[in-house]
């Protein structure tokens, strides 16, 4: 897709690099003037210099075909002549507006030095808006004559005419420059800067805007931002789409913003690109102004957290729901009605990229869990790493396919029939992963990071989940998620005889401390020196159904879940968790037996391991190998790794060989 | 798997149970990296008689675990 090399975004420059002074220059001329308000006199004026820039320059290009005998426009006609540079049309055909004199930069510089020069440039504004709006009503109000009224003195306003005058700062001496996007983008920043937190209406900050734009790489299709600002992200997409070779014309973007000074500043954002738009005054929230859009990208900073946004208003069958008002219109917080909003507007296959506030990930307000436990469970997310380390994402029970593997900045989608069947897929930092399983067995499951530290109750955030009642045992908490599918037909197969051993789960209490391990045997010494860790190697056959009695020789509870394995939830081995036709899989207690169902779907190698307290549990040996064979092979221990022995020698371990 | 220190191709043939597509089970020197609860299959050919190592490395190459095979005629 990408024609040229990916994150070389950059336009060409000429040779100006005074962002810097002018901004310096502008702020001399302050005083007069609230902080905030700066933006709206100098973006305006630049805006109308833009304007009135490629007005001349349309007409110089004019003048030179007219008067040149090798062009179609050539002519010695006073008459035709003039009847060609007053036509409308010619101007139009190139996107430009002709002006009449009094709204021309050369104008307001000419008389930048009168008195009256506030009127003057009011009164250029007031013409240029009509003849922006005379070409599309949706333009009007896009300058506004607000020198008048303004505290300014007339020499302030001279000096910033007089400031854009400058010579260097001309489309026409640096095309291809971007000059005047440039400058109103970089005097845009730095007046969100000015502002502070209260910049946020109008201004993402560019990272997150550069972020966002090339995750979702929107070369081709309808661009929608609901939340639009200023236009950031409209201009960033033009700019991928530039920067990889594409064309303009094949994006069109669709915009709504709250306020109308700030939509003011994106029209503005926008006519500086050339670049055609529907932006629409609203609340998106409360007022849909494209109720039938739908988009192949969806980019949005909107506002967090936005308490009393009035959802009463909104109509008993806003399309957007995700089902009854009731249920899915957060009254506390318009965070979810944002995301609603979003999905809305996608399309089949449409991409969205937006900032929310990291709260909203795990929020218990009924009205937000419901949304957001509705788009899990519709697949409408991908999982994404945000952390700086690595997460080995395990799914209890199932296969699940990876379908793509990204970082921020790409995305690599498996071919069809290529994606990954894995029960747990190690996602590194600021990774995403996009997984699809079938959920075709009832029960309860879990979705978590494997490393046990990862998961242990001692890391649980405030807010992340429900504390523990004070007689039960800690659950887990930290990366994960609990899973419930509703009762339904279950997948699993049985065939052949069946098969049971005992596995007891032993304490030993060498020299140096605590181990635990697996063993086949129940008898064991406490005080030997010598484990087997992991414990013994389950050889199991496929579709053989096998009964695992695991017996508790510990002085502490524990559990054991059979990792990689297809089988019943309540076999699953997640203490008061995993549970089926109202069946729990229990706690383990010291001298107690629990005896586990396994059914053996696939072929493989796989482990069993402790799943209470996994941290200690996992680390002290209660962990083990599984070999499920197919049904007519045999196992050739000569041709096979078992596991490793180790031995405790008082202060270390040592590798006994085994082949 | 190394032999007087040079790695020996080992053929990558399943992860989690699942046998990879014959396209993707490729001869590595070494296998990507796995994580906390992935299981993997690779088959391993000798083609002569010897002293093998089967190495893991853990921690960015840190921590390092050797197992010793040995291969017969």
């Amino acid at each position: 897709m990408a024609k040229t090399k990916k994150g070389d975004n950059t336009s060409p420059k000429a040779d100006i690099d005074f962002e810097q002074e002018l901004w310096g220059a502008a702020n001399e001329l302050w005083g007069a003037v609230a902080e905030n308000q700066h933006k709206d006199y100098v973006l305006s004026l630049l805006f109308a210099k833009h304007i009135s820039e490629r007005y001349a320059m349309r007409r110089e290009e004019l003048q030179k075909e007219l008067n040149d005998p090798r062009s179609d426009y050539y002519t010695t006609s006073d008459k035709q002549l003039n009847l060609v540079m007053e036509d409308e049309l010619e101007y139009q055909v190139k996107n430009v507006y002709k002006l009449p004199e009094e709204a021309t930069w050369t104008y307001l510089k000419d008389n930048s030095t009168r008195d009256d020069i506030k009127v003057i440039v009011d009164k250029a504004f007031v013409l240029i808006d009509e003849i922006l709006a005379k070409r599309n009503e949706e333009f009007k109000g896009v300058l506004e004559p607000i020198f008048v009224k303004s505290q300014l003195s007339p020499t302030q306003v001279s000096g910033l005419i007089n400031m854009f005058s400058n010579d260097k700062f001309s489309e026409a001496k640096n095309p291809q420059s971007d000059i005047y996007g440039r400058v109103y983008e970089y005097y845009i920043g730095k007046f969100a800067q000015a502002e502070g937190s209260g910049a946020g209406q109008f201004f993402t900050p560019g990272s997150v805007v550069r972020l966002l734009v090339e995750m979702i790489e929107p070369m081709k299709g309808r661009i929608m931002d609901l939340a639009c600002g200023s236009g950031g992200m409209f201009v960033q997409s033009l700019k991928f789409v530039t920067a990889h070779g594409g064309d303009k014309n094949d994006i069109s973007i669709y915009g709504q913003e709250r306020y109308e000074g700030t939509l003011r500043l994106c029209k503005m954002n926008l006519l500086l690109r050339n670049l055609s738009f529907d932006v629409k005054l609203g609340d998106s929230l409360l007022t849909d102004r494209f109720p039938t859009i739908k988009a192949d990208f969806t980019l949005m900073n909107p506002p967090f957290n936005i308490s009393k946004w009035h959802p009463e208003d909104l109509p008993e069958n806003d399309p957007r729901l995700f089902g009854a008002k009731e249920q899915f219109a957060t009254d506390g917080n318009a965070n979810y009605m944002w995301f609603q909003t979003l999905w809305y507007h996608l399309s089949e296959k449409g991409t969205a990229g937006v900032v929310m506030a990291n709260g909203a990930m795990t929020t218990g307000n009924q009205g937000e869990k419901n949304v957001r436990e509705h788009m899990i469970e519709n697949g409408m997310v991908d999982c994404i790493n945000a952390s700086n380390r690595d997460h080995p994402m395990h799914l209890h029970g199932f296969n699940y396919h990876v379908l793509s593997l990204g970082s921020v900045l790409t995305n690599s989608v498996f071919k069809p029939g290529y994606e990954p069947a894995v029960v747990t897929q190690t996602m590194l930092p600021q990774s995403t992963m996009n997984m699809k399983w079938f959920a075709s067995r009832p029960g309860n499951w879990m979705f978590h990071c494997h490393l046990s530290f990862h998961v242990t109750p001692e890391i649980r955030l405030p807010g992340a989940a429900e504390p523990d009642p004070p007689d039960q045992q800690p659950h887990m908490a930290g990366l994960v998620i609990g899973i419930k599918i509703n009762p339904g037909p279950s997948d699993l197969i049985s065939k052949g005889e069946e098969q049971d051993f005992n596995l007891y789960a032993n304490e030993y209490k060498p020299g140096n401390g605590q181990r635990n391990g697996f063993s086949f045997s129940p008898h064991f010494s406490p005080d030997t020196n010598t484990i087997s860790t992991p414990g013994p190697l389950l050889l199991l056959k496929q579709y053989q159904a096998t009964f695992v009695t695991v017996i508790n020789n510990m002085s502490f509870s524990t559990s054991v879940h059979w990792h990689g394995l297809d089988l019943d939830s309540r076999a699953d081995g997640v203490p008061d968790w995993s549970a089926s036709e109202g069946k729990i899989s229990p706690l383990i207690q010291p001298g107690e037996k629990f005896t586990y169902k396994l059914t053996l779907m696939r072929p493989g190698t796989y482990i069993y391991h402790s799943h209470m307290n996994d941290v200690h549990q996992i680390a002290s040996g209660l962990y083990g190998p599984i070999i499920v064979l197919r049904g007519n092979e045999i196992y050739n221990p000569n041709r096979s790794l078992l596991c490793c022995r180790l031995e405790i020698f008082g202060d270390g371990l040592k590798i006994e060989r085994e082949f | 798997m190394l032999k007087d220190r040079t790695p020996v191709l080992i053929k990558f043939i399943a992860k989690d149970g699942n046998d990879l597509p014959p396209k993707q089970q490729k001869f590595l020197k070494e296998s990507q990296n796995f994580g906390v609860g992935e299981t993997a299959d690779f088959e391993f050919k000798p083609l002569k008689a010897g002293i093998y190592n089967l190495q893991f490395i853990y921690g960015s190459g840190f921590f390092t675990w050797t197992q010793k095979w040995l291969v017969t005629d």
